[in-house]
């Protein structure tokens, strides 16, 4: 946003073309203005639009033969902002990877909503809606649906990290509420990427800027607040650490909900109500979608005070009681939540084709004196929006006086598919739906080079020592000091908790919640693998779906019955490079979910989290969220990370191959430019699914995926259950031919798992996993406590688990 | 008319200062928190009072304060810091609206500010910036430190650091 | 069939566990309802045995946990309360509802703050039954496991020897079996002299099933097992079933 200087004094632009009719609105004069005269206003009034788009409005008002109120620019710029619109998936791409040229049209067209199509069409009645709801639901059984949606409140975190935390899962956690005719919000997610929590002061080189640590204490405790209080139990999170994101931290917050399946579609007609629950309208929230579209600079950490708005979860939740029991008594026809945009979106959304009359004046406010468009656009939490049948009034009434929260009626529905919004008897906004979402198509370039070489791997002097840097990595150390801040139960229904084992503290790969009403259950993960990305982006894609998959199966869902989400967070969109990675990226999650027949059912996006520091431009690596969510058709199916047995064997499904790159033992080592593994997808899904009949045979044990910090690492987690040592020998591990003893026992090559089996069902397994990479690596040592690595007769690893859960369990509890 | 009452905790020992900040001072700094409510209003003081005492204090495990005079002794500064005027104050909007339940209160509430102060014990030197860069965030709070009792020429300079 | 015995879930603008409280409730046998503070008067304890509240954020806790929901209880059908529990029913609070009982008067003297870590911590921890004849954990064996998940956890009493005295009375009718959050004594959970009010910070209604538990290859081991609803093996249920069960059985046969 370095163009903001430009912006001129108040007498500017604005008020040399406003026409004020009353007090609350002004008629704009821009059929005469210029290019640059329009992104001058543009600019003035904080819209986030391109002179292009601007030109683009007032092409369409020269159609209509009128000139816009501000309320109608506005709500134009709120629907055309990149956080609305994601008018960057949407845009036509000149990209080129290695030299070689291509064109795409539109990144979200091409491989995600294809690509899912494709997949649907191959699994009739599994997914109940995707991309055009505020969320994707997948079918549970004959009754119930189950929807997952996840976003990121990455800019305002950085600037009041506990509001903007708690505002973020807020916000998300009513788009559960607005999902269909209104689903129950039954499990969250977070996932943070943060500067090291130890990064120096001296290394912040810009004014303004909080510490990482404080980031992270006021994300995690923002988190808290709203989700304990909510009453949701949140399940499922990661944290990455990295330089990158000193500047533009990011949080990611999710929210699944439940849904009877007849409550999935729903409709605005001609004569319903238009009606609002929850809290007041304020000034509080302007402008926070146009800003969540534009970079941060310090100015902005400065000027955009009014963007912070901090969240009261009991007027969310007593909404959502509302919500629900409305719901359950069929009341609603059609709801959404209230959220970039404020009414205005929502107001928009529900009346897009049907078209009707808002009246601002029934508006509760916060404060006097708000005129029509701070009413219309205001992001005031905890509100949502229903379209209702006017027999349903009374009923509805009576539900908002018993949970105690305000319900007021916005307008009609009337058929005309004209938005229509009056305020102190005035038509301030009236504009034809349709237009409304034409936003110009963007055009952009992109390129991208392979960024590794051939490395050599280090030879290991004592890998012992190699691990405990590994555990008592900000990448790998414990998140348990967080995790206990949220109250991860609550529902009563978590039954594979994120901390676990038989001693209760040890890590989990996916979570599982049981469903209310049904014996099916849900598991929820996410994968998240920025370091991948600086270099192999395509591989980053690929490897991220591999492991959200990967930790859902292993938990016991059915490989053929997932779905996902894509959430990606990318600097500068124009910088060709950076744009290049995100292609990348994107070619890399369609390939697997296809591969996977795991579908896309919602994802966002948010861009321009870069920064201005001192020493320039600072960008975030383009950064893939995958977090997914799957079925399990039975309890007896649940399974853990944990160790469980004294004298179980250990197996390995899955190929270890030879390339170090991406992983956490590279970074510590120096090797960035080492080669990242590829993911072998139709291998995986063949294990995944061989994998899933020793689930439903009851053979497996336990079972814990290979990812950051390698096998090591994996085996250590498994056995800080304490149930056992661990005697394991690499002899027969099915590996590439030139791995590594580094890539053995560090590297992060996807697709693999270690099961736990019991002795007497090996043969069983073993043939199950016929024609699959597959071996007994070792078995538990009831006789030991200590994690022994041999590789024929060449001891690699014999230390004490007490000493390596430690130094694992303490690395983050001295920080946060 | 202007009341001011201060809670503080009996039974929540002072902690290690350094838990506050990003990157630990030295000097063995400790803290301790309370709550201060500032009180516009009309009718009987006792009134108040009253209500006070049976709204916010839990009298088993907190002590009140009346007064403007800082309720605890022998600190080096105390940060005080509260929602800064449109920032939402939740633990102020609860005690509004439960007073706007009660049915013909015997006072008016008028204005209410919420204040938390951290008291700062020990230490060497004006550490208060670290604590106000640590702590309080201009994007919601505003706030100002109290020099200690500890050192009486400073008392004259409270208020420097106000940002209010 | 039996004519199952009425319980009330009180329900405050921020309760969030009355959901799963109800199916616990319901599963032992009561018929439960989820009440909201809004409708509440003093006849709608007419008929009932029993009268829970459940866990959550009562108007956010904001000034002090508990504080509000016991004032606007209080007001609106703190003299009912009484009178109910003087006529024979049975009050439970479970986590933000022992706050709020606490609060109200209803159970010993003592108040709940801060955890000592000053952390809100979502950890299962180990109880020791202190009071088998208790209405509520006659079911339960001398040590239970339960999860909790609150920053207010903490018991305090005005002096030291309050809490002491408790632990000899029988007042403090369970403990944690190590110091998890700072409370005198390590207690978790409080009862009135008549027995019928019980209150503490675990939740039950988390641990129902045996596959709620951590470890997998956790064992059921209740006290004195009683007769599993038809049907159903005894290895099912977690200890916070047999808690639900014992309140059943005594609100029954007290009937």
């Amino acid at each position: 946003m370095s163009e903001t200087e430009t912006i001129a004094s108040p007498e500017s632009i604005l008020d040399q073309i406003a026409e004020a009719p009353a007090d609350h609105y002004r008629i704009l004069k821009i059929s005469d203005l210029d290019g640059a005269q329009l992104h001058e206003l543009s600019q003035f009034m904080h819209l986030s639009l391109s002179e292009e788009d601007m030109l683009a409005v007032q092409a369409i008002y020269q159609e209509w033969d009128r000139e816009p109120t501000d309320v109608e620019l506005e709500v134009i710029a709120q629907t055309w902002s990149e956080h609305c619109k994601h008018r960057i998936f949407g845009a036509d791409i000149e990209h080129e990877v290695d030299g070689e040229k291509e064109s795409i049209k539109s990144l979200f067209k091409t491989y995600i909503f294809d690509v899912s199509h494709r997949i649907f069409d191959t699994k009739p009645g599994f997914v109940l809606s995707a991309f055009h709801d505020n969320a994707g639901f997948i079918k549970l059984d004959d009754e119930q649906a189950i929807c997952l949606k996840a976003e990121t409140h990455n800019h305002p975190s950085a600037i009041e990290p506990y509001a903007g935390a708690n505002t973020g899962i807020g916000g998300v956690v009513r788009d559960i509420l607005g999902a269909g005719k209104g689903a129950k919000p039954i499990g969250s997610l977070d996932v943070f990427c943060f500067g090291a929590p130890d990064t120096s002061m001296d290394n912040i080189k810009a004014e303004d800027v909080l510490h990482p640590l404080g980031i992270m204490r006021g994300v995690v405790r923002g988190v808290r607040d709203y989700g304990n209080r909510m009453g949701i139990p949140t399940i499922s999170g990661a944290i990455q650490f990295d330089d990158s994101y000193i500047y533009n931290p990011l949080v990611y917050c999710g929210t699944a909900g439940s849904i009877p399946i007849k409550y999935i579609d729903k409709e605005v007609g001609a004569g319903m109500k238009v009606i609002a629950v929850g809290g007041r309208t304020g000034r509080d929230g302007l402008h926070g979608a146009t800003f969540s579209s534009a970079a941060l600079d310090t100015e902005s950490h400065e000027s955009d005070q009014q963007a912070v708005q901090i969240g009261n979860p009991i007027e969310e939740k007593k909404a959502a009681d509302f919500v629900l029991a409305a719901r359950d008594a069929d009341l609603i026809e059609f709801i959404t939540d209230c959220g970039a945009g404020g009414y205005s979106s929502a107001a928009g959304e529900m009346l897009e084709e049907c078209g009707g009359t808002i009246n601002l004046d029934n508006v509760k406010l916060k404060e006097d004196g708000l005129v029509s468009w701070e009413i219309f656009i205001s992001e005031s939490q905890e509100r949502m929006v229903l379209a209702v049948q006017e027999e349903s009034m009374e009923a509805l009434q009576k539900l908002a006086d018993l949970y105690e929260t305000e319900l007021i009626v916005l307008g009609d529905a009337d058929g005309s598919g004209i938005l229509k919004v009056t305020h102190h008897g005035e038509t301030v906004c009236q504009l034809d739906c349709s237009k409304l979402h034409t936003a110009p198509t963007r055009e952009l370039r992109s390129k991208w080079q392979v960024k590794t070489e051939a490395v050599e791997a280090p030879a290991l002097n004592h890998a012992g020592s190699d691990l405990r840097d590994l555990l008592s990595d900000f990448a790998i150390v414990s998140r348990e000091p967080i995790i206990r801040e949220y109250d991860h139960e609550v529902q009563g229904n978590t039954v594979l908790k994120p901390l676990a084992g038989a001693s209760g503290d040890a890590p989990q790969d996916a979570s599982v919640l049981r469903i209310n009403g049904s014996d099916k259950l849900m598991s929820m993960s996410v994968a998240i693998l920025p370091e991948w990305g600086k270099t192999d982006p395509y591989a980053m894609g690929t490897a991220c779906v591999d492991e959200c998959v990967r930790q859902m199966v292993a938990s016991g869902a059915d490989p053929d019955r997932l779905a996902i989400l894509d959430n990606f967070c990318v600097g500068n969109p124009e910088a060709e490079e950076e744009l290049g990675a995100l292609v990348e990226t994107v070619k890399g999650i369609a390939a697997a979910a296809e591969s996977y027949g795991a579908p896309f059912v919602s994802g966002k996006d948010s861009f321009y989290n870069y920064f201005e520091t001192e020493d320039g431009p600072v960008s975030i690596p383009v950064t893939i969220l995958i977090s997914g969510m799957g079925i399990l058709d039975d309890s007896s199916h649940v399974v853990g990370a944990s160790l469980r047995r004294k004298d179980s064997v250990m197996a390995m499904i899955g190929n270890t191959k030879s390339q170090l790159g991406g992983s956490v033992f590279a970074r510590q080592k120096g090797l960035t430019k080492s080669e990242v593994p590829s993911t072998d997808l139709e291998q995986a899904m063949d294990a995944y699914r061989k994998y899933y009949e020793a689930i439903k045979q009851g053979l497996i044990l336990s079972a814990h995926d290979v990812s950051e910090g390698g096998l090591a690492v994996t085996l250590a987690e498994a056995a800080f259950s304490g149930k056992a040592g661990l005697e394991i020998d690499l002899s027969s591990l099915p590996m590439d031919d030139d791995a590594s003893q580094a890539a053995i026992l560090f590297g992060e090559s996807p697709s693999r798992l270690v099961i736990e089996i019991a002795p007497e069902n090996l043969e069983k397994v073993a043939a199950l996993f016929e024609g699959t990479p597959f071996a007994p690596i070792g078995r538990a040592a009831g006789e030991h406590a200590n994690l022994k690595v041999t590789q024929g007769s060449e001891v690699l690893i014999d230390e004490p688990l007490d000493e390596l859960k430690s130094l694992w369990k303490n690395g983050l509890a001295q920080y946060y | 008319m202007q009341e001011t009452f201060e809670i503080s905790d009996r039974y929540i020992d002072a902690g290690d200062a350094n838990e506050l900040l990003y990157e630990p001072l030295d000097g063995g700094q400790t803290f301790r928190r309370t709550r201060r409510y500032e009180i516009e209003f009309e009718g009987e003081k006792q009134e108040l009072e009253a209500f006070i005492e049976k709204t916010l204090l839990d009298p088993i495990s907190q002590e009140l304060h009346e007064g403007d005079d800082p309720a605890l002794e022998g600190f080096t500064f105390a940060l005080e810091y509260g929602m800064k005027p449109g920032a939402l104050d939740l633990e102020k909007e609860a005690i509004v609206s439960y007073y706007k339940g009660i049915e013909g209160p015997a006072f008016e509430l008028k204005e209410l500010n919420v204040r938390q102060r951290i008291y700062v014990f020990g230490g060497k030197g004006d550490a208060s910036d670290r604590f106000i860069r640590d702590i309080c965030n201009y994007a919601i709070h505003n706030w100002s430190v109290i020099q200690g009792d500890k050192d009486q020429g400073d008392k004259e300079n409270q208020g420097d650091k106000e940002n209010v | 069939m039996e004519k199952r015995p009425r319980a009330v879930l009180l329900k405050f603008p921020g309760t969030n566990c009355d959901e799963e409280t109800s199916r616990a409730l319901e599963l032992v046998g009561f018929s439960p309802e989820v009440v909201p503070i809004s409708v509440m008067t003093n006849e709608t304890l007419s008929g009932v045995s029993l009268v829970v509240l459940s866990g959550g954020f009562s108007y956010g806790d904001y000034v002090m946990s508990g504080r509000l929901a016991s004032l606007v209880t209080e007001q609106k059908i703190g003299d009912a309360l009484k009178k109910f529990r003087d006529d024979g029913g049975y009050l439970l609070g479970i986590c933000n509802g022992f706050q709020i009982l606490t609060q109200l008067g209803l159970l010993p003297k003592g108040s709940l703050v801060e955890n000592t870590s000053g952390r809100f911590q979502c950890q299962w921890v180990t109880m020791q039954n202190h009071a088998p004849e208790s209405p509520f954990l006659s079911q339960l064996p001398e040590t239970f496991e339960l999860p909790m998940a609150h920053a207010e956890g903490r018991l305090v009493t005005m002096d030291a020897s309050e809490a002491k005295a408790y632990r000899e009375s029988g007042a403090a009718a369970v403990t944690y079996t190590s110091d998890v959050n700072g409370s005198f004594e390590q207690i978790a959970g409080l009862q009135d002299e008549s027995g019928r009010v019980f209150g503490m910070m675990p939740h039950p209604e988390r641990f129902i099933y045996r596959e709620d538990h951590y470890d997998p290859d956790w064992e059921s081991q209740p006290g004195t097992p009683s007769e599993p609803p038809s049907g159903l093996s005894e290895e099912k249920w977690g200890s916070g079933y047999y808690l639900f069960r014992s309140l059943y059985q005594s609100v029954t046969s007290s009937n």
